[in-house]
C-alpha cells in the first residue's frame, strides 16, 4: 500500500458531491416547510444531473480501470455503466415521486435526501473494490431504503413493510458480514484482487472457512437481489412501501446488488468459479420457478410485480452464472432495459393510484383501454417487455441472457428460463386482458393528473421499444464496460 | 492452563451468531429482535478481532470499528421503525404486523 | 423508389399501433384518418414501386398482387366506416402482415406474415366476441390453420437443414443448380423436393381452405362482411396459392406432389361448387364459391401454370371482393338478414348493388370479355394440356359456378320479396360510401382480365407473364407446358363459354322469372335423389366422415355442424384408438384441448398456491425461510466441497 495522493479523492468527486447534495436537500427541506416539495425535488434532480456530468468528466478518463485509495475503490467502465443506470433510475424515481410525496403530506426533504443517500451508496457500490467499502456502501443504501419503505409512517402497511424489510435486511446483513469475516480469517485480506490471489492457497489450508465464507457472503447478496429462498421480504415490502419507493427498490437496489454480486464473484472469488457456478445455477432455477409460479395467482398488481421482479432476478442470475463476456454484457444490457421497463410499469401504477392504495388490484385495471387508452397502451408495452416479446428491450435482454447460458454449457438452466417465461405470459397478459377486454364499473375517463409523470412513462416506453428495435448501441456500450473474467 | 486460541473465539462467535439468529426467529417482541440483531453483528466483530490478532493484520480491527458504527446506525433505524410501530398499534409485538401475506 | 419498399409493409403496422394508442375515445374522424391514411400511403408507395419495377425490371415481382390487395383493403375500410377503432387496428395489422407476407424475400419473413394474417383473421372472425358463435368460429379457423402451419414449419425446417438459409433466391438458385440432388430419396420414400413441397402444400391447404382443411372458411363468415370480403375472399386465403407459386422451383421438381396439388385443387373446386348450389345463406354461398375458386388456382399451380394461378388470383380478388361487399350491402339493407329464402325482388330497391353484383356474377361465371373469362380460360387451357380428366372437372365446375351464382342473384334480386313487412319497410340502397367501392371493384372486375389476354399463336401480348417471369424459374427438364394450337385454344374457349351459358340457363330455368323458390322446390320434387345429394351435399363428406367418426354424425345439426364434424371427428378417431372411448366432436375441444390446457394451468395454480402459503406474513417465519435456505445451501456446499 503506497501513500494516498489527494488526486485520488478528487476521482470520487461525484459520490462526495451527491452526499453533500443529500444533506443540502435535508436542510432545505427542514427549513422551508411550505415550498419544500418542489424545491427539494428540483435540487435533487439538478444535483443528479451534476453528478452525471461529474461521473463523465472526472471518472470518464479513468475508464480503463484505476484502483484508488489503496484499492478501496475501482474506477472502470463497468462501474460507470452501473452508475449510469443508478443515476437514471433515481432521477426517474424522483419524477415518479413528486405528486405522490406532495399528496402524502409527509416532509418531502427527508424523502429526497434519503433517495440521494441511497444513490450515493449505490454509486460507491459500483466502484467498491474492497469488501469493507462494498459493505459500508451497501449498508448506506440499505438503511436509507428501510426508512424509505416506512416513509408513510402513519400508514400501517408502510410501517409493516419497513419492519419486515429491516429485520430481514439486518439478518441478511449479519449473514453477509459473517461470511466476510470468515473469508478474512482464511486469507487475511478483504481487498478483491488480493483475495483472488490468496484464495487458492487458502483453499488448500482452510477449505472449510473459505467455503462457508464465500457462501454466506453470496447469500447476503442473494437476499439483496431477491433470489429465492432469500426473497421472502420482497412481496410484502413491495406492496407496503410507497409505490415510488417500490420502484426504486425494484430497480436501483436490485441493480446495485447485482453490480457488487458480479464484481465479487468475478473478481474476488474468481478462483472458486466452479463452486459458485453450481450454487448460482441452483438459486437461479429455484428463483425463476418460484417467482413465476407464485405470481400466477396474485390479485394485487404490486404483489404480482414483486414476484415478477423476483423472477427477473432469476433470469439475470443466468447471465451471471455463464461467466463469459457474452453473459456479462447480457446482464448489463438486461438490467438497463429492465430498469426502464420496471420504472415505466410502476409509474403507470402510480398514476392509477388515486386514493391511498387504490388501483392495485387487477380489477382496478378493468376497461382501462376505454378510460385511458394512453395508459393502457403504455402498460401493454411494459407487460410485453416484461414477458420478453419483441419488439421490446425485454426480448433482446432475455435472448442475450439465454444465449449466453447456452453457449457456456448451461442449457438446462436456459430451458427452465424459457419455460418460466411462458408461464409469465399468463400473469402479465392477465393485466392486458383486464385492460382491454373487461368492462369497467364506471366508464369515466381517467385523467392524467401529471403531465410530467405521463412524460416519464412515455419516455420509458419509447426507450423500451427502442432497445427492442436498435439494441446495437447499448450492446456496444455494455461490451465496452466488461470486467476481467474469472 | 488451557491456551485460548483462535478456535475458541470462533466457537464463541458462532454461538453468539446462533443465539442471535434464533432470537430473530423465535422472539415476537421487536425490542428483543433488535437486541438479537446486535448479537449477530457483534459475533462478527469477535471474528474480525480474533482473526486480526491471529494474522497480525489491522484490517480486521478497522472492519470491526466500522461494523460497530453501522450497527449503531442500524439500531437507530430499527428503533425509529419500532417507534412508528408502537404509535400505530400501541404494542411492540410483531405478531400483529401481518396485514400483508401471500 | 424500390429502396422504400420496406415502408410499404411498415406503414400499416404504424397505423395499427397509432390506432391502438389513440383509443376509442378519440373522435371517429381521427381514427378513420389514421386507418385509411396508413394503408393509403402504403398503396401510393407500392404503386410507385410497381412503376419503377415495370420500367427497369428488377427481381421484385408480385407487387401487382400487393397492389390489388391494397386496393381491396382500402375499399374494405371504406365500406365499414361506421366501425370501431378496434376494427381498424386489426385491419391495419392485417394489412401490414399481408404485405410482409408477399414482400418478404425469404420464407421466414413470409412465415411471420403468414402467422400475422392468421392471427388477424382469428381476431376479426371473432370480432363480435359478445355473441356466442363468432369466437367459436375464430377458434376453429385458428386451430385448423395451425395444422397446416405445423406442416409448413416442418417444410421450413427441412429447407434450413438442407440449404442453411430460407432466402428465396439462394434456395431457388441452389435448386436450379442441382435438380438431381433434389430428386434423391429423402424421407418417407419421398424425394427432398417432394417432401418439402408436400409440407408447404399442407400449409397452403390450411390457409387457402383446400380439402380437407377447408372447413373453417364457411364458418369464418361470422366476421364482419368487409372482413369476409377482404380477408376470407380476396387476400389471406390466397396466401397459400402465392406460396405454392413462389416455391415453383421446388414444385417443378416434385411431379408427384404437383399432381396431388392439381387433384386436390380440382376436387376442392367441384366439391365446393356443388355445396354452393344448395346453400341458403348468402355469405355461405360466397364462401363455398371462394373455396371453389381457390381450388381452381391450385389446379393451375399443380399443373405448372403458375402465372395462370396468380392471374386468376388477381381477377378473383376483384370480383369476389365485389360480390362480398355487395352481399354486405344487401344484408345491410335487410337489417342483418342473410337468408336467401327471405329475400327476392331487391332489384328496384338496390339498383347500384344489383348492377355491380350482376357484373361480378358475370365475371365469375366466365362470360366473355370480363376478367373471370380470361383467367379461367387460361387455367382450363393448361388443364387441357396437362390432364384431360382434370380439364373435365374444371370445365364442369365452371358451369356449376355460373349456375349457383346466377341462382344467388335471382333469389336475391328477382321475383317477389319474401321477407317480413318490417324488412320491407327497412329496405334501402346503401349510402354512397358503400356503393362507390362496389363500382370501383366492378370496374376492376371488368378490366382486370386485359393484363393477361391469352396468347393466340404469334400474338404474345401477355403482359402478366413477363411481369412474373423473374420468379418463374425453369428448373428440371420438362419446361413450360406445351402451348395448345390456336384452334384448340379457341375450341376450349367456346367450350367454357358454352358451359357457362348452360349454367346460367339452368339457373334461370329453375329460379328465373317469377318462379323464385317455387322453381327450386319443383325441381327438388322432380329429382329427389339429386336434390338430396345437393342438400346433403356432404355426401362425399358423409362417406369420408362415416369411416372416421362411425356415424356419430347421423343427426347433423345443419350444414355448419356438419363441417365441424369432419375435423373434430378425425380427432375423435384418434382418441378412439388411444383412449378407447368415442365421444361427440364438441367434446374434443372441451376435454382434450381445454383439458390439457387446464391441467397445465391447474398445476401452475396449485404450485402458485403452495408458494403463496409459505408467505404467511409473519416476519419471524420469513426469517425462518431465509435461515432454512441458508442451511440447505451450507449443507450442500460443505457436503460436496
Amino acid at each position: 500500500m503506497g501513500a494516498i495522493e489527494p488526486r485520488e479523492f478528487l476521482l470520487l468527486a461525484p459520490e462526495i458531491f451527491l452526499a453533500v447534495a443529500g444533506m443540502v436537500v435535508l436542510a432545505v427541506g427542514s427549513i422551508g416547510r411550505g415550498l419544500a416539495h418542489r424545491t427539494t425535488a428540483l435540487i435533487s434532480l439538478v444535483s443528479l444531473a451534476v453528478v452525471g456530468a461529474l461521473v463523465l468528466t472526472v471518472q470518464g478518463p479513468a475508464v480503463g480501470g484505476e484502483a484508488i485509495l489503496a484499492g478501496m475503490f475501482m474506477i472502470d467502465g463497468y462501474a460507470l455503466f452501473w452508475k449510469g443506470i443508478f443515476l437514471l433510475a433515481t432521477a426517474l424515481t424522483i419524477v415518479l415521486s413528486m405528486r405522490f410525496v406532495e399528496e402524502g403530506g409527509y416532509p418531502a426533504g427527508e424523502f429526497y435526501a434519503l433517495l440521494l443517500f441511497a444513490t450515493t451508496g449505490m454509486l460507491f457500490m459500483a466502484s467498491g473494490f474492497n469488501l469493507l467499502s462494498i459493505w459500508i456502501s451497501l449498508e448506506l443504501m440499505a438503511l436509507s431504503s428501510y426508512i424509505l419503505a416506512g416513509y408513510f409512517k402513519r400508514e400501517r402497511r408502510s410501517n409493516e413493510a419497513a419492519l419486515k424489510y429491516f429485520i430481514l435486511g439486518a439478518l441478511s446483513s449479519g449473514i453477509l458480514l459473517y461470511g466476510i469475516s470468515l473469508l478474512y480469517g482464511a486469507t487475511g485480506t478483504v481487498q478483491l484482487t488480493e483475495l483472488a490471489a490468496r484464495l487458492p492457497a487458502a483453499m488448500a489450508a482452510e477449505g472449510m472457512l473459505v467455503s462457508l465464507g464465500w457462501l454466506l457472503l453470496a447469500i447476503g447478496l442473494f437476499f439483496k437481489v431477491a433470489a429465492v429462498p432469500f426473497h421472502v421480504w420482497t412481496p410484502d415490502v413491495y406492496v407496503g412501501a410507497p409505490t415510488p419507493v417500490t420502484a426504486f427498490l425494484a430497480v436501483g437496489s436490485k441493480a446495485a446488488a447485482f453490480a457488487i454480486l458480479v464484481r465479487i464473484l468475478y473478481q474476488g472469488l474468481a478462483p472458486l468459479l466452479v463452486e459458485w457456478q453450481i450454487v448460482v445455477a441452483a438459486v437461479a432455477v429455484v428463483t425463476m420457478i418460484w417467482g413465476n409460479l407464485a405470481a400466477v395467482t396474485q390479485s394485487n398488481v404490486k404483489r404480482m410485480l414483486a414476484y415478477s421482479s423476483i423472477a427477473h432476478a432469476g433470469y439475470v442470475l443466468i447471465g451471471v452464472l455463464a461467466a463469459t463476456e457474452d453473459g456479462l454484457w447480457a446482464v448489463l444490457f438486461y438490467m438497463l432495459a429492465y430498469s426502464f421497463i420496471t420504472l415505466g410499469t410502476f409509474a403507470t401504477v402510480i398514476l392509477l393510484e388515486r386514493r391511498e392504495y387504490a388501483g392495485e388490484t387487477y380489477a382496478d385495471y378493468a376497461g382501462l383501454a376505454r378510460r385511458s387508452p394512453f395508459l393502457a397502451a403504455m402498460m401493454l408495452i411494459f407487460m410485453l417487455a416484461l414477458t420478453g416479446i419483441p419488439p421490446t428491450g425485454g426480448f433482446f435482454g432475455k435472448v442475450y441472457l439465454f444465449a449466453a447460458a447456452v453457449q457456456s454449457g448451461w442449457t438446462w438452466v436456459a430451458v427452465v428460463g424459457v419455460l418460466m417465461s411462458a408461464v409469465s405470459l399468463y400473469y402479465y397478459m392477465g393485466i392486458v386482458v383486464y385492460m382491454y377486454l373487461r368492462d369497467a364499473e364506471d366508464d369515466t375517463p381517467t385523467p392524467l393528473p401529471s403531465r410530467l409523470l405521463a412524460g416519464a412513462i412515455g419516455l420509458c416506453a419509447v426507450i423500451t421499444v427502442l432497445l427492442g428495435i436498435l439494441p446495437g448501441p447499448i450492446v456496444e456500450l455494455a461490451k465496452a464496460s466488461l470486467l476481467q473474467l474469472p | 492452563m488451557l491456551e485460548v486460541g483462535t478456535t475458541h473465539y470462533l466457537v464463541l462467535s458462532f454461538l453468539l451468531f446462533a443465539i442471535g439468529v434464533v432470537g430473530i426467529l423465535a422472539r415476537r417482541n421487536m425490542i428483543t429482535v433488535l437486541m438479537s440483531i446486535e448479537l449477530v453483528l457483534n459475533s462478527v466483530n469477535i471474528n474480525f478481532i480474533a482473526f486480526s490478532y491471529q494474522l497480525g493484520d489491522l484490517t480486521g480491527q478497522i472492519f470491526a470499528i466500522f461494523t460497530i458504527a453501522v450497527a449503531a446506525g442500524e439500531a437507530a433505524v430499527g428503533l425509529g421503525i419500532l417507534l412508528a410501530l408502537y404509535r400505530l398499534r400501541e404494542t411492540t409485538q410483531l405478531d400483529g404486523a401481518t396485514e400483508m401475506s401471500g | 423508389m424500390l429502396d422504400l419498399l420496406w415502408l410499404v409493409a411498415l406503414l400499416p403496422f404504424l397505423g395499427a399501433a397509432l390506432g391502438a394508442v389513440l383509443g376509442p375515445r378519440v373522435d371517429k374522424r381521427w381514427t378513420t384518418a389514421v386507418a385509411l391514411g396508413a394503408p393509403g400511403l402504403s398503396l401510393l408507395l407500392a404503386l410507385g414501386c410497381i412503376f419503377e419495377y415495370v420500367r427497369n425490371v428488377s427481381p421484385e415481382p408480385f407487387q401487382s398482387v400487393c397492389y390489388t390487395w391494397s386496393a381491396a383493403g382500402f375499399d374494405g375500410y371504406m365500406a365499414h366506416e361506421g366501425g370501431y377503432q378496434r376494427f381498424f387496428v386489426y385491419m391495419n395489422l392485417f394489412m401490414g402482415s399481408m404485405l410482409l407476407l408477399v414482400l418478404g424475400s425469404n420464407y421466414l419473413v413470409t412465415f411471420v406474415g403468414w402467422e400475422g394474417v392468421g392471427l388477424c383473421s382469428y381476431l376479426l372472425i371473432g370480432f363480435y366476441y359478445e355473441e356466442k358463435f363468432p369466437p367459436y368460429a375464430g377458434r376453429k379457423a385458428f386451430i385448423v390453420n395451425r395444422i397446416g402451419d405445423f406442416a409448413f414449419l416442418v417444410g421450413l425446417f427441412a429447407l434450413v437443414s438442407r440449404f442453411g438459409t430460407l432466402d428465396y433466391r439462394t434456395i431457388f438458385s441452389a435448386v436450379a443448380a442441382s435438380p438431381e440432388a433434389m430428386g434423391e430419396p429423402y424421407l418417407l420414400g419421398m424425394s427432398f423436393a417432394g417432401f418439402v413441397g408436400l409440407c408447404l402444400f399442407i400449409g397452403a391447404m390450411g390457409k387457402s381452405a383446400q380439402i380437407p382443411l377447408y372447413v373453417w372458411l364457411p364458418d369464418a363468415m361470422a366476421g364482419p362482411t368487409p372482413v369476409s370480403a377482404l380477408i376470407h375472399a380476396a387476400t389471406m386465403v390466397t396466401a397459400g396459392v402465392y406460396m405454392v407459386v413462389r416455391s415453383n422451383a421446388i414444385y417443378q421438381l416434385a411431379e408427384g406432389v404437383s399432381g396431388l396439388v392439381a387433384i386436390v385443387g380440382a376436387l376442392t373446386a367441384i366439391f365446393a361448387a356443388t355445396i354452393g348450389l344448395a346453400q341458403t345463406d348468402i355469405k355461405k354461398v360466397l364462401a363455398y364459391s371462394t373455396v371453389s375458386q381457390l381450388g381452381y388456382m391450385f389446379l393451375a399451380a399443380g399443373l405448372g401454370a403458375y402465372s395462370a394461378a396468380i392471374f386468376h388470383l388477381g381477377t378473383h380478388a376483384f370480383f369476389k371482393a365485389l360480390l362480398f361487399l355487395g352481399s354486405g350491402s344487401v344484408i345491410h339493407a335487410m337489417g342483418g338478414e342473410q337468408d336467401l329464402t327471405k329475400m327476392g325482388g331487391l332489384k328496384e330497391r338496390l339498383p347500384s348493388t344489383y348492377r355491380t353484383m350482376l357484373i361480378g356474377t358475370l365475371a365469375i361465371s366466365g362470360v366473355p370479355l370480363l376478367s373471370g373469362f380470361f383467367s379461367k380460360d387460361q387455367i382450363l387451357a393448361a388443364a387441357w394440356g396437362g390432364s384431360k380428366p382434370l380439364w373435365v372437372v374444371g370445365w364442369l365446375t365452371a358451369g356449376l359456378t355460373a349456375c349457383y351464382m346466377t341462382r344467388l342473384l335471382l333469389l336475391t334480386f328477382h321475383g317477389e320479396f319474401r321477407g317480413s313487412e318490417e324488412q320491407r319497410e327497412h329496405l334501402h340502397e346503401s349510402p354512397p360510401v358503400m356503393t362507390w367501392p362496389l363500382w370501383v371493384l366492378a370496374t376492376g372486375a371488368v378490366v382486370a382480365g386485359y393484363v393477361g389476354i391469352p396468347r393466340l399463336g404469334q400474338f404474345d401480348i401477355h403482359v402478366f407473364d413477363r411481369f412474373l417471369s423473374p420468379v418463374l424459374l425453369e428448373v428440371g427438364h420438362h419446361g413450360e407446358a406445351h402451348h395448345a394450337s390456336v384452334a384448340v385454344e379457341l375450341a376450349l374457349m367456346a367450350a367454357s363459354v358454352a358451359i357457362a351459358a348452360a349454367g346460367i340457363w339452368l339457373a334461370w330455368k329453375i329460379y328465373g322469372a317469377a318462379r323464385g323458390l317455387e322453381g327450386g322446390r319443383g325441381w327438388a320434387e322432380r329429382y329427389p335423389a339429386v336434390h338430396r345429394a345437393l342438400v346433403n351435399k356432404y355426401w362425399v363428406d358423409e362417406a369420408y366422415d362415416a369411416t372416421v367418426v362411425r356415424g356419430t354424425w347421423a343427426s347433423a345439426r345443419g350444414l355448419y355442424r356438419f363441417d365441424a364434424g369432419v375435423i373434430d371427428g378425425l380427432v375423435n378417431g384418434f382418441r378412439h384408438v388411444t383412449v378407447g372411448t368415442s365421444m361427440l366432436s364438441g367434446f374434443f375441444d372441451k376435454y382434450v384441448v381445454d383439458g390439457l390446457v387446464n391441467l397445465v394451468g391447474w398445476l401452475t395454480q396449485a404450485g402458485s398456491r403452495v408458494f403463496r402459503r409459505l408467505q404467511t406474513g409473519l416476519v419471524s417465519q420469513y426469517a425462518m425461510v431465509v435461515v432454512a435456505g441458508m442451511l440447505v445451501l451450507v449443507f450442500f456446499v460443505v457436503l460436496f466441497r
